[in-house]
């Protein structure tokens, strides 16, 4: 499908933001059940299968409907691209290449969890190890969420540009440590594969 | 869980009902075609009863060929005019074949897109793969009459996107109208049509002639969605073969075969195997060429020789449950596909590894095109009242070469598709004002262990410092699974556009001239017969268009809005009683233009619907 068949087509209701399209609470904690049912009950409707025997017109519409509803169902899904999108809400860009501003702690973790992953390939029972550390990586991650959510609600509430500054570079922070366990959690599943060939 | 047919009392056929499609499995070793009517998923049979095709072309002297059993029938004799598991060269370069086992002379001038050097010339796989398809597809034409609307043919879920659209191509090629590519194990798993009641998940294990696929799927709720497939594109029941005549040959005393005797004996092995399925033991003579031998093989020899490669399925099992998140004991049914379940010691050791009890009341070599049928059927429009609808993921990621051979990775594998992503690349070098992309597939960190699909260049890139231009790579993936890449230059209002479709080595013009070299065509008055597929699409479009403005013309549109289609209408209708094939094109292509706010505002509103539908429950 050429682009510029797409871009002649302007479905209003996909202008919504994602988490109204996705009917949920534009949060950083959500219900992972609801998005996957209502993102199901969405692709029922606008799947290009529902569209073989129909017009070009209303093929492009189910490509363009599926693409899009699709995209906000993978953002909503990844805690980091979530948490992105909230700021993007609020007006603000994240940069996913900048480096954390100094944050010895999770500097520490960081290394750490590296080290442990680094160990499992030599380790005698590396399934017992994995799981001991997706469940640590695990908790790091509510943690985080957590924190976002905290940083989230205080700059949507704030006015004065000033802490709305320092808040934004607080989440921001933590959007890349979001980035940095999900990258992590990635990174136990290339080993797993690995150990399995 | 108990499964039920799809197909029940309440799915009355109206009487008016003439729409066929079909489902087309062409698979390594067989290939067949099956339907729906009134209701019932059967399968196509020809005169003598027979469903299975044998996947084999004989090429004679002209253009003359045979496909089938005829074609099976002469393979030892004529091994070198004759193409068997095809499926496991399509969409392959030299170096993926395994030239050496293989009787064929390959042509080695395009290594990307080999052919075979036969009596009748050089053939590709896309070109002998569409002889099997026209034959699948003439039995249909005679069963059902010539308003086929179109196939769904399946495909290996492991495929990659070069195979596929070779597929694609050689279904283009035999004049076959793609409704869908669909992947055997979710094709199984709608012919076993699961109940509705009992939700849940399910794993389909399908190891076929040359190629060996599993999924987990998850259905609920009227969707079956994929949660992860993986697989092997190069292990099937043909090891098993090839293992069973290697063991064979050392029995023998380790002569040296020529291809005919080895085709011979591989035969055997074959007839061993499948005897073994039934006994314990098989008696077996072998002769051919000054060469015989006689001896036996017991079903706990074969299970020896084969257990290895049963364990390196299990691997690709462990791997498919680690991507869908999902442990043994989550499973509700597993479903055995192939010819080479039927062999107990497969079944066993798989039943074993999911602790389940294999599913296997529908033929394993029918379920697959039973499947695909009842696809089919769904997708032309036939089935209303119980539809479901299909979630398929990609089997392979997705990505482009980075500076020193890395790959970044824009779509991971296991994505639901279609899906679309976009990602934002930049110039490493100042005045640059060409980039260029190369697409692979594959889970490897580095381009050289990955799939190269295609390579393009994007040019006419404003001069800027390095890393200030923004190119835009967007990447498509089809329902059917089938990758598109764009890339544009956004910066101070320049764009630039390329669009590139990945291919197995063969370009777009030479499918073209191989469609136009293809004798069917030249047959026929190719004017014609475009001039008749552009007429039946107008009756489609309109017939659809119709059937909308009827429901939402009133709702949706304005005067102004509605009588420009109506006039569009009025002259597609026109064109369509004249006999000038660029005017009925034109006509669909004003039609659709002039329906495209139409279709936006139609979906919208089911959206919507469906936003405030959800809003109204949870309250």
């Amino acid at each position: 499908m050429p682009d510029s068949a797409l871009n002649n087509i302007d479905i209003k209701s996909l202008s919504a933001n994602y988490f109204e399209l996705l009917n949920l609470p534009a949060a950083f904690d959500i219900d992972k059940k609801v998005l996957r049912k209502n993102y199901k009950a969405l692709m029922s409707i606008c799947h290009p299968d529902r569209f073989v025997a129909k017009s070009d017109a209303e093929k492009s519409a189910a490509v363009l409907a599926t693409a899009h509803v699709t995209q906000a169902f993978n953002t909503l899904k990844s805690p980091p691209q979530r948490a992105s999108y909230l700021l993007e809400l609020l007006g603000y860009a994240v940069n996913f290449n900048a480096s954390l501003s100094t944050d010895t702690q999770f500097l520490m973790e960081q290394l750490e969890l590296r080290e442990s992953l680094e160990k499992l390939v030599s380790c005698e029972d590396p399934d017992a190890e994995i799981q001991a550390l997706m469940d640590h990586a695990g908790s790091l991650q509510t943690k985080e969420g957590q924190s976002f959510q905290a940083f989230y609600e205080q700059l949507s509430a704030s006015v004065q540009t000033e802490s709305r500054e320092s808040l934004f570079q607080n989440a921001h922070d933590s959007v890349l440590k979001l980035r940095f366990l999900e990258k992590f959690f990635e990174e136990i599943d290339a080993l797993q594969h690995k150990l399995l060939d | 869980m108990a499964l039920l047919q799809i197909a029940e009392p309440g799915q009355s056929i109206a009487p008016h009902q003439h729409k066929h499609a079909v489902g087309i499995d062409l698979g390594t070793t067989n290939s067949l075609v099956a339907t729906v009517r009134s209701g019932q998923s059967e399968v196509i049979t020809n005169t003598e009863g027979q469903a299975t095709v044998p996947s084999v072309v004989r090429f004679l002297d002209g253009k003359e060929l045979v496909v089938g059993v005829d074609a099976l029938r002469n393979a030892e004799i004529d091994p070198e005019n004759t193409v068997t598991s095809v499926k496991r060269m399509i969409g392959r370069s030299l170096d993926d074949i395994n030239t050496a086992e293989l009787p064929y002379q390959f042509t080695r001038d395009n290594p990307k897109a080999p052919r075979i050097q036969t009596r009748s010339g050089k053939k590709s796989p896309v070109e002998v793969s569409a002889e099997i398809l026209k034959v699948l597809y003439r039995r249909s034409v005679e069963s059902l009459g010539e308003d086929i609307e179109g196939a769904v043919i399946t495909v290996p879920a492991y495929f990659d996107d070069a195979q596929r659209q070779a597929t694609k191509d050689a279904a283009h090629l035999a004049g076959i109208n793609v409704l869908r590519l669909l992947s055997e194990p979710t094709a199984a798993a709608v012919a076993y049509g699961l109940d509705k009641q009992a939700e849940g998940v399910h794993v389909v294990y399908d190891l076929g002639g040359g190629t060996f696929d599993v999924s987990v799927l998850l259905f609920s709720k009227g969707v079956f969605e994929v949660l992860a497939t993986g697989g092997d594109t190069a292990l099937g029941g043909d090891d098993f073969d090839s293992l069973i005549a290697h063991w064979l040959k050392e029995q023998m005393g380790s002569p040296e075969l020529d291809s005919a005797q080895w085709r011979s004996l591989l035969d055997l092995a074959r007839n061993a195997k499948e005897t073994l399925t039934e006994q314990e033991k098989v008696n077996l003579n072998y002769s051919c060429g000054g060469l015989q031998w006689s001896g036996a093989l017991t079903v706990e020899t074969f299970n020896i020789l084969v257990t290895p490669l049963i364990k390196q399925t299990l691997r690709s099992c462990r791997k498919v449950m680690l991507d869908a998140k999902i442990g043994a004991d989550e499973i509700e049914d597993l479903v055995l596909v192939g010819g080479s379940t039927r062999s107990p010691v497969v079944s066993s050791i798989v039943g074993d590894f999911f602790e389940c009890e294999p599913l296997c009341s529908i033929n394993p070599d029918h379920v697959v095109a039973l499947g695909a049928a009842l696809q089919a059927d769904a997708l032309i429009g036939n089935r209303r009242e119980d539809e479901i609808l299909l979630l398929d993921v990609t089997p392979l990621s997705l990505g482009l070469e980075l500076m020193g051979g890395l790959v970044e990775k824009l779509i991971p594998r296991n994505s639901t598709i279609p899906v679309t992503r976009a990602q934002e690349f930049t110039t490493y070098k100042d005045g640059q004002t060409a980039l260029a992309l190369h697409i692979v597939q594959g889970e490897r960190e580095m381009v050289e262990d990955c799939r190269s699909l295609a390579q393009f260049t994007l040019r006419g890139i404003p001069p800027m410092v390095a890393g200030a231009a923004k190119i835009r790579v967007t990447f498509q993936v089809d329902a059917d699974g089938l990758l598109s890449v764009s890339a544009k230059e956004i910066n101070s209002g320049v764009e630039a556009h390329v669009e590139v479709k990945p291919s197995y080595g063969l370009d777009e013009t030479e499918v073209t001239k191989m469609l136009q070299e293809s004798f069917d065509f030249a047959r026929q008055d190719s004017e014609q017969r475009s001039l008749r597929e552009q007429q039946v699409e107008a009756g489609r479009i309109l017939e659809s268009i119709k059937g909308a403005l009827l429901v939402d013309g009133t709702r949706l549109l304005c005067n102004r809005e509605r009588a420009e289609i109506d006039t569009k209408i009025n002259q597609l209708e026109e064109s369509m009683q004249g006999g000038d094939l660029h005017a009925v094109k034109r006509g669909c292509d004003e039609l659709n233009a002039a329906t495209e706010n139409f279709a936006a505002k139609r979906m919208d509103s089911s959206i919507s619907d469906a936003l405030s539908g959800q809003r109204v429950d949870d309250l």
